[in-house]
């Protein structure tokens, strides 16, 4: 980025890759997100039901 | 040339590629932009370069908002030109949407009024939380639509067609998506088409957030001396680090590819897998100039 930033300053046009981080991953990565669109999937994976739920609320208790 | 029809008809010996289709099958109408603009040679890049990645045609749409810049997905077979800022959520939500239709590919072109200005918020969150999409900023300087008043990506000092001196900082977008941290970040130029097709390769391979800010000259308000962004001046301050060859390795990566999984494969049900081998895709022609280069060109290889 300073050379960037030289580069810029002195009047030039940095041209080609600048930067790439393959391992860097996605938001649905970082989310741990199904790469299945949500109006896919059943009844039953979207309303996982009252245990799942009461489970889910004791973890923020 | 904006103001001819093209033909119907295919030169019997137009090259095809593996799927066998010919470079005109991923075209759409004609260009109404200015002969000569930046903009139809950066759209010409990402044709052809979907063309050379054998992804068939009709997966491929473009997602834009409102300007000159959005203008240009006319050329697509399929494109989706929407209110300006509003192509980024659709591309969040075409993320998704992919795994519905995994051989889909869906490029984000924006100009620099649309991504610097009034879209800038939505940029940001997008590079920052690395939604997977490849991120097209076609950087003219001006705002060609209402006859060329300095955009927020114009250099200070640069002047206007009517003489007028920019006094404000412009905001550098490859250097705000590296800040945000955008895992994959380029920048081009309209008039290098042999630079810039191999980085919309990579683009369009790697598995993330994808950005590239494309200098593309408006001949009709910024192609004069003064401006930092005509053809002779960017031809004359280009400072190329680097040059890549887009290299697919094997058959199986290029299926992937074309199953919309990008390098990191997977089922579309299942987490996705960690991406692979996207920068070994990439191979360094070698840097053309100066100090400062060799890193980014080592970590190409």
């Amino acid at each position: 980025m300073a050379y960037l930033e030289s580069r810029r300053a002195a009047g030039e046009v940095v041209t080609g890759l600048l930067y790439l981080h393959e391992d860097g991953g996605d938001m649905h990565d970082a989310l741990d997100t199904i790469a299945a669109p949500l109006n896919s999937l059943t009844d039953a994976e979207l309303v996982p039901g009252n245990a799942a739920l009461a489970a889910a609320n004791a973890s923020l208790r | 040339m904006t103001y001819l029809a093209k033909p119907k008809i295919h030169h019997p010996s137009l090259p095809k590629n593996a799927l066998g289709y010919t470079h005109r099958d991923y075209e759409g109408a004609i260009s109404t932009l200015c002969a000569g603009c930046g903009h139809d040679s950066i759209s010409s890049a990402i044709i052809q370069a979907f063309f050379e990645m054998d992804v068939p045609p009709h997966r491929v749409a473009k997602l834009s908002g409102i300007g000159c810049s959005s203008k240009d997905a006319d050329v697509f077979p399929r494109q989706f030109a929407r209110l300006q800022q509003r192509a980024r959520p659709d591309a969040f939500g075409a993320d998704r949407r992919r795994a519905r239709q995994p051989r889909s590919h869906l490029p984000r072109c924006s100009g620099d009024g649309d991504s610097a200005s009034i879209g800038l918020g939505q940029f940001a969150h997008v590079m920052r939380r690395g939604v997977n999409m490849v991120y097209i900023v076609e950087n003219n300087g001006v705002y060609g639509l209402t006859k060329g008043q300095f955009s927020a990506t114009a250099d200070k000092g640069s002047k206007s067609k009517r003489g007028v001196v920019n006094s404000d900082e412009p905001i550098d977008l490859a250097m705000l998506a590296l800040t945000l941290g955008a895992s994959f970040v380029a920048r081009g130029f309209s008039g290098d088409k042999e630079q810039l097709i191999p980085l919309i390769k990579a683009a369009v391979a790697h598995h993330g957030a994808a950005f590239i800010d494309v200098v593309s000259p408006c001949v009709a308000f910024n192609n004069h001396a003064g401006s930092t962004k005509s053809y002779d001046y960017v031809r004359e301050h280009n400072e190329a680090v680097n040059r890549l060859d887009f290299i697919t390795l094997a058959r199986r990566d290029q299926d992937q590819l074309c199953a919309g999984r990008g390098a990191h494969g997977g089922d579309a049900r299942r987490r996705r897998d960690p991406p692979a081998q996207a920068q070994r895709r990439l191979r360094c022609r070698g840097s053309r100039r100066r100090d400062g280069v060799s890193r980014v060109a080592a970590r190409c290889r």
